[in-house]
C-alpha cells in the first residue's frame, strides 16, 4: 500500500513509528552534498545528523511524494548539525525515508536529506496545529 | 527485496526530493509518537576471519554478535570522561579506540574458548 494521502499503510502520519534509522554506504556517499553538487553553499550532511533530525519528537511527518509510493518526508530539526548563520538551534532538515518493512516495524532507511527551505523551515517552527 | 531493488527505491526517492526542493508534504503532521529508544544503525566491518570468533563470543556471553558490539562500545563511551566530546576531527580517532577495544576482547573470548577446549579435552 506504502504512502496513501490518509496515511501510510493504513497508519496515520503522525502515529508512525520511526525508532531507528540507516544509512547505506550508496546513501551516505550521497549525502556528501558539497562535493557531488560543486556548489560551496552546500553543505556535506552527517548521518548522525540525518538520524537527528528523523528522531526528531516534534518533527513534521508526511506523504514523500516519489513515484513508487514508499518515501515518507520527515522536517525535523538536527541540534548538531551547524547552523548556517550561526543560529544556536542547529538546522531543520529534510529527510526522505523508506521503511524496511510493511506495515514499518519503526526501523527505516534514509533515501536522501537536505538542509530545509524557508518554507519548510518556517512550517516546522510554527506551533503545533492541535 | 534484493539490495539491489533497495538502492533503486532509494535513489528515485532521491531524485524525486531533488524535484520537491522546499515543498511540504500536504499530509504533513506533526508526530504523536516520540520512539522510545531512538537508534541509528551503524555498519561495521569484521574481518572474515574474525566473524567465527565474535559469534563465539556472544555465545559465550549469552547474546548475539550485533548486542555485543553494542555493548562494548556503549561501555567504552560510558568509561569516556564526562568533558570528551566529538567533534568532526575526533570521530575517526573514536572508531580506532572502539575498534581496538573490539579487538582486545575478541583476543581476550579466543583465550578462553582455547582454554575451555583444552580443559575439557574437545578438538
Amino acid at each position: 500500500m506504502g504512502a496513501t494521502p490518509d496515511g501510510y499503510d493504513g497508519i496515520p502520519y503522525d502515529e508512525l513509528p520511526i525508532d531507528s534509522i540507516e544509512v547505506s554506504p550508496d546513501r551516505e556517499r550521497h549525502l556528501v552534498r558539497r562535493q557531488r553538487k560543486g556548489v560551496a553553499t552546500e553543505i556535506d550532511i552527517e548521518p548522525s545528523w540525518v538520524a537527528e533530525a528523523a528522531l526528531d519528537p516534534r518533527a513534521l511527518v508526511g506523504d514523500g511524494r516519489s513515484r513508487n509510493g514508499e518515501s515518507i518526508q520527515v522536517i525535523g530539526l538536527s541540534p548538531s548539525c551547524p547552523a548556517p548563520r550561526g543560529d544556536s538551534h542547529g538546522t531543520v532538515l529534510v529527510v526522505y525515508l523508506v521503511p524496511t518493512t510493511h506495515p514499518p516495524d519503526g526501523h527505516w532507511l534514509v533515501g536522501t536529506a537536505h538542509p530545509a527551505g524557508p518554507v519548510q523551515r518556517r512550517r516546522y517552527w510554527e506551533e503545533d496545529d492541535d | 527485496m534484493t539490495e539491489t531493488d533497495r538502492e533503486r527505491i532509494l535513489r528515485e526517492v532521491a531524485e524525486d526530493a531533488e524535484q520537491a526542493g522546499d515543498a511540504v508534504s500536504p499530509t504533513a503532521r506533526r508526530k504523536k509518537r516520540a520512539s522510545p529508544d531512538p537508534s541509528q544503525v551503524y555498519s561495521v566491518r569484521i574481518p572474515l576471519d574474525r566473524i567465527e570468533q565474535l559469534r563465539q563470543a556472544a555465545v559465550s556471553s549469552g547474546t548475539t554478535p550485533s548486542a555485543l558490539i553494542r555493548e562494548l562500545v556503549v561501555r567504552y563511551l560510558d568509561d569516556q570522561p564526562a568533558t570528551a566530546t566529538v567533534a568532526g576531527g575526533s570521530v575517526a580517532l573514536l572508531l580506532h579506540d572502539i575498534e581496538n577495544v573490539l579487538r582486545a576482547h575478541l583476543a581476550t573470548s579466543a583465550k578462553g574458548i582455547e582454554h575451555r577446549t583444552e580443559a575439557t579435552g574437545t578438538t
